[in-house]
């Protein structure tokens, strides 16, 4: 990939790209989440966010 | 329970197309500005003018916005009282997460902050966001390891911009 990093990559997207791909993020994220408390509840205490991120 | 489809992007247009006055700042101001981080909910600083928080608690209203954090059944939404203040207010919406800020840090609020943003579109909707070298200031007085982080990540993001 030679010198090109992840930023620059970001830079050559519109901002609205770049959100977009955020919430793509968060919803693996938030995937991840579940398939990990449904996995092992005892780890599943995490509130549904009462503090900012 | 899987957690229903959210878009903060689409969250983000919504509160643009509402009417309100407000500047997106946070973790998705700097990602829309190209910096490689992801957050899950949307940080914005409102205008606290009596016509703006009307306009406001109307879209919050129309999101069924309330309170996070709080135990299940016990819903509490935001009134117009409280958002005229200059506190945070963690909502969970329809469309995700959305801490509404009266003021950040150094008690700065939406006129304060106004002449640091810059304009970007979003599903056709204008929406103003801090820029990055502001976000980046806010988190140089910082102590924690993740602002610590993250600041290291506007630092890189605002050097390949050309300093902007």
């Amino acid at each position: 990939m030679g010198d090109e990093t992840l930023i620059d990559m970001l830079l050559a997207l519109s901002p609205e790209e770049r959100l977009r791909l955020n919430d793509r993020m968060a919803r693996t994220i938030e995937e991840l989440r579940h398939g990990f408390a449904a996995a092992e509840p005892h780890h599943a205490a995490r509130p549904p966010g009462g503090e900012r991120d | 329970m899987a957690s229903p489809p959210q878009s903060l992007t689409t969250l983000l247009a919504r509160l643009a197309a509402s009417g309100t006055d407000f500047l997106l700042v946070g973790a998705l101001a700097a990602v829309a500005q190209g910096a490689p981080l992801t957050t899950l909910d949307v940080d914005v600083v409102h205008r606290r003018g009596a016509d703006n928080v009307g306009r406001l608690i109307e879209f919050l209203a129309s999101v069924d916005a309330r309170y996070r954090g709080r135990q299940a059944g016990s819903v509490l939404r935001p009134t117009r009282d409280a958002l005229l203040g200059d506190g945070h207010h963690l909502l969970a919406t329809s469309l995700g997460p959305l801490d509404v800020l009266g003021a950040i840090e150094g008690g700065r609020g939406y006129d304060d902050l106004l002449p640091d943003s810059v304009t970007i579109e979003v599903e056709g909707q204008r929406v103003r966001v801090i820029r990055l070298r502001t976000l980046a200031d806010l988190k140089r007085g910082a102590t924690s390891a993740k602002d610590r982080l993250v600041l290291a990540i506007l630092e890189e993001t605002i050097r390949r911009t050309g300093g902007r």
